[in-house]
């Protein structure tokens, strides 16, 4: 009896595991609006806006650097900014602009760009 | 001392009307005015509520929403730059059409850019009158009361670009600052400054898929940027 209904309360767990799991091609397009501005098409930090920075913008091609961040670290660089994770003030909030599971698409994609490579 | 009174209120309507005038459009005016727009700006601009809109498909529009153009610009900057436009965004409307990586790094492609049509001065004054008469958005202008002032130009520009972080995206004078946003050392001429102040403080109200973020500016912080702008317009 027991397994009976623990088999149920598995699959809905499996069932909304996949419901969270992040997208990354829907983030891509987040990337696009968003990041690229500055981090630049491919990402290496060489944005339109940044031969004019202060800062310059992270590279996120940099595996070595960016597999030191956790998924929480970067979700938390985008939403609430740099300034919130001890970066640049120039990196701003996107809190207005992206769903919390938006962002977390963002996150997944910016991993396919810093950590996926060649995999 | 009947007819003197009437002939006093009648100057007085008179004046009324005269100033009236100075600002208004005549019905026909507008109406051809909308023909116009509906003929000549419709495939690049949208003039209907962007609410629903989605990031996707707000990328892929040509131009900026003239939803609530009524609510956004100064009247007599519109009707002169329509007659004779110039570019105010160094990247155009969404930088990404317009870029090139190179080896040092993402360029705007110029040959990209586009050049806006012109209209005649009387074409100008028709589209005026029917994109000043477009205001959805009025509620978020009268919770703003703005009075520009003066401010220090050197604070001003460090408070600009290392405080709040504009200058990433904007320009505050020509050939300085980020290129995927509008220049802004024209912003004050061109933008009425309750609509600068309110679109700073809250993008996505009035577009829910703006490129822009909202840094939650508190209403000082708002005015201080507001008189860089007025002394940087200058």
């Amino acid at each position: 009896m027991k397994l009976l209904q623990i088999i149920p309360l598995l699959c809905l767990l499996a069932g909304t595991n996949q419901a969270l799991a992040a997208d990354s091609k829907k983030g891509e397009v987040f990337y696009q609006a968003y990041c690229t501005q500055c981090h630049g098409v491919n990402g290496d930090g060489w944005g339109v806006n940044a031969a004019m920075m202060d800062v310059l913008p992270k590279d996120h091609t940099e595996t070595k650097e960016m597999i030191t961040r956790t998924d929480e670290d970067i979700f938390k660089a985008i939403k609430e900014g740099g300034k919130a994770v001890s970066k640049s003030n120039l990196m701003p909030n996107w809190d207005a602009n992206m769903t919390d599971e938006e962002i977390h698409d963002l996150v997944a994609y910016v991993r396919t760009i810093c950590c996926e490579k060649g995999e | 001392m009947k007819a003197t009174i009437l002939k006093k209120s009648g100057l007085v309507l008179l004046s009324a009307a005269t100033l009236f005038a100075h600002n208004a459009y005549s019905a026909t005016d507008i109406e051809a005015g909308k023909q116009l727009f509906e003929k000549s700006c419709a495939d690049c601009h949208s003039i209907t509520s962007n609410d629903n809109i989605t990031l996707a498909q707000r990328l892929k529009e040509k131009a900026p929403t003239l939803y609530y153009a009524g609510n956004k610009f100064n009247r007599e900057w519109l009707q002169s730059w329509l007659a004779a436009p110039t570019r105010l965004r160094p990247g155009g409307h969404f930088f990404m059409d317009n870029v090139k990586v190179t080896e040092d790094g993402d360029i705007i492609d110029e040959s990209k850019l586009g050049k806006h049509m012109a209209v005649s001065a009387k074409q100008a004054q028709q589209l005026t009158g029917y994109l000043m008469a477009q205001t959805p958005k009025s509620a978020l202008i009268q919770q703003e009361s703005i009075t520009l002032g003066k401010t220090n130009r050197t604070l001003g520009e460090k408070d600009f670009h290392k405080f709040k972080g504009c200058g990433s995206c904007h320009q505050d004078e020509d050939g300085y600052g980020g290129v995927s946003g509008p220049e802004l050392y024209t912003s004050v001429k061109r933008l009425q400054p309750e609509f600068i102040a309110s679109y700073t403080k809250m993008p996505e109200k009035w577009d829910p898929k703006t490129l822009m973020p909202n840094r939650h500016l508190n209403d000082n912080s708002v005015k201080k940027l507001l008189n860089y702008l007025n002394v940087i317009s200058q």
